[in-house]
C-alpha cells in the first residue's frame, strides 16, 4: 500500500511539474514574443552634450510579428521634447533627429520621447513609445598642473563656461578667480540633471578637496558667466 | 629585427598552409574560447592569474590558426607627494596610501594587455572530436591603453610617454603543447603548455641547460574551455 501510494506520489510530482513546465513555456514564449516583437519605438538615446546646438535622438524602429508585419506598417514617428524654456514636437518618417538648442538653452536637460505611429489597413494608429533625457552643450577640457595656470572667461559673452575634466578623489583643486565673487558649480559627466558641489569664492579664491567619484572620475564645472581670470591648479 | 623576421616567417608558414587546408575541402570551424592563465616567471608574461579569452579558426582537421587575448593587469603613476615628480608604473601596493581611496577609484593608471596570433598543428584521434593534441606557434605582442586622465594631467601624459620609450610591445616568440578533448562536436576543453621567449635558440638553450627545472618554473600553464561553430 504504501508503496502504491509513493509511486503515486511521483507520478502527480512528475506531472505537475510537466504542467509547470508548460505553463512556463507558453508563459515564456509569450513573454519573449511581448519583448521582441512590439509597435513602440525602442532604444531611444538623445545625446548627453555632445553636440552644441543641437540635442542628437536615435530609435530603433518597432519590431513587428510576422502576422502583424502583412499589414503594419510605420506611418511617422513624432519626437517631443520638453525643457525648461520651451517644448515642441515633429513628425518624421527617419529613425533620427537633431533637436535645434539655442545657445542660451545648452547645458539645459530636455525630456525627449519618440511615438510610433503605425499604419494599420491605411488607417494610422498610436504604436506606443520610448523616452529619454539629452542636452546639447559647449564644453572644452581642463587639464592640471600642480603649478597655477589660467584662462580668460567667458567664452561667450553672456554664457556660463562650461569644462569637463577629471578628479581624483583625496586630491585639492584650488581656484582664484582674481578676487571676483563667483561659484563654480560641479555636475557628474552627462548629468545637468543636478549638482553635486558648489565651490564658493567669496573673496575669489576657493577649493574643493574631491570626495565624490563622479561619472567615471569625470565631471563638468560650470563657471558663471561674469568676465575674469581663472587661475587655477590642483594639490595632490 | 628578430621579430621582423619571426612575423615573417609566421605569415609564410600561414600562406603555405591555406592551399592544403582548402585542398581538404572541410568546412571551417570557428571556435570561442575563455581562457585562464598562470603565472610564469618568464619575462613576466602573466604576473598571477589571468583570464582571456581566444578566437580559433579550424582550417582543417590539423591546421588552425588563433588570435589569444589575455588582460595582464595594471599599474599605477602617483605625484610623489613631497616633489610633485611622477612616479610609475607601479603596483598598487606601491602607491602612497595618503589619500585614502582603493585601486579601484584612482585614476592614474594604464592596463596591460597581451595578444598572440599563431598557428596550431593539430594531431586528432578523429577528425573534429575525441582527443586531439596541439602544437602551436607565433609571435606574443604587448600593449598598453593608458588611462584617459593623461588628457587632463599633461604630467601624467609626459609620465606615459616616457614609459613608452622604454616599452616593448614584442614579448617574444611562443611555442605551446597542448592537448584538447571534444566531448562533442561543439564542445572543446584543454589544456597548453605555453613558452614565451626571444628566440628559439633561448629557449632550445633553456631545456638543454635545466631540462626539468625549465619546465617547472618557465611555463604557462593555459586552460580553456570553448564552443566550436
Amino acid at each position: 500500500m504504501k508503496r502504491t501510494m509513493a509511486i503515486l506520489a511521483i507520478l502527480a510530482t512528475i506531472l505537475a511539474a510537466i504542467l509547470a513546465a508548460a505553463v512556463c513555456l507558453s508563459s515564456c514564449e509569450d513573454f519573449l514574443n511581448a519583448i521582441l516583437n512590439s509597435d513602440a519605438p525602442s532604444g531611444v538615446d538623445a545625446s548627453d552634450g555632445d553636440n552644441e546646438n543641437s540635442i542628437h535622438v536615435s530609435w530603433n524602429a518597432p519590431s513587428f510579428s510576422e502576422e502583424d508585419a502583412k499589414t503594419h506598417g510605420v506611418d511617422h514617428y513624432r519626437v517631443s521634447w520638453t525643457g525648461l524654456t520651451n517644448s515642441n514636437s515633429v513628425d518624421l518618417h527617419p529613425t533620427s533627429y537633431d533637436i535645434p538648442v539655442a545657445p542660451e538653452n545648452r547645458g539645459e536637460e530636455y525630456d525627449v520621447t519618440v511615438e510610433s505611429w503605425i499604419s494599420v489597413s491605411g488607417i494610422p494608429e498610436y504604436g506606443g513609445s520610448d523616452s529619454d533625457t539629452g542636452f546639447a552643450l559647449k564644453s572644452r577640457n581642463l587639464s592640471w598642473l600642480p603649478d597655477w595656470r589660467s584662462t580668460s572667461l567667458p567664452d561667450d559673452a553672456g554664457l556660463d563656461t562650461w569644462f569637463v575634466t577629471m578628479f581624483q578623489e583625496g586630491f585639492t583643486y584650488h581656484f582664484d578667480s582674481g578676487g571676483v565673487t563667483t561659484s563654480i558649480v560641479v555636475y557628474d559627466f552627462e548629468d545637468v540633471s543636478g549638482s553635486i558641489h558648489a565651490i564658493d569664492m567669496p573673496a575669489g579664491i576657493g577649493s574643493w578637496r574631491c570626495d565624490e567619484g563622479g561619472n567615471g572620475h569625470k565631471f563638468y564645472l560650470r563657471v558663471p558667466s561674469t568676465p575674469l581670470t581663472l587661475a587655477y591648479h590642483y594639490s595632490p | 629585427m628578430r621579430a621582423k623576421k619571426g612575423a615573417a616567417a609566421f605569415a609564410l608558414a600561414l600562406v603555405l598552409s591555406l592551399p592544403a587546408a582548402a585542398q581538404e575541402g572541410l568546412p571551417h570551424i570557428l571556435g570561442i574560447d575563455l581562457v585562464v592563465g598562470t603565472p610564469s616567471s618568464v619575462q613576466d608574461v602573466f604576473r598571477s592569474v589571468t583570464v582571456g579569452a581566444s578566437v580559433r579558426w579550424l582550417m582543417s582537421y590539423n591546421v588552425e590558426l588563433s588570435l589569444d587575448y589575455f588582460f595582464l593587469g595594471t599599474e599605477y603613476y602617483y605625484p610623489d607627494p613631497d616633489s610633485g615628480d611622477w612616479v610609475g608604473p607601479v603596483p598598487w601596493t606601491s602607491v602612497p596610501q595618503n589619500w585614502g581611496v582603493d585601486a579601484s577609484d584612482w585614476i592614474f593608471y594604464h592596463t596591460r594587455h597581451y595578444l598572440a596570433p599563431k598557428a596550431w598543428l593539430l594531431i586528432p584521434s578523429e577528425p573534429y572530436g575525441g582527443f586531439a593534441a596541439r602544437f602551436g606557434t607565433g609571435p606574443a605582442l604587448s600593449f598598453v591603453v593608458p588611462s584617459e586622465a593623461a588628457t587632463y594631467y599633461p604630467e601624467l601624459a609626459d609620465a606615459f610617454a616616457e614609459f613608452e620609450t622604454t616599452f616593448e610591445a614584442y614579448l617574444g616568440w611562443t611555442l605551446d603543447a597542448g592537448l584538447e578533448w571534444r566531448p562533442m562536436k561543439l564542445l572543446a576543453v584543454g589544456f597548453e603548455y605555453l613558452f614565451v621567449a626571444d628566440d628559439l635558440r633561448t629557449i632550445l638553450a633553456s631545456f638543454a641547460r635545466d631540462w626539468l627545472g625549465y619546465l617547472d618554473r618557465s611555463g604557462n600553464l593555459v586552460i580553456y574551455l570553448g564552443v566550436r561553430i
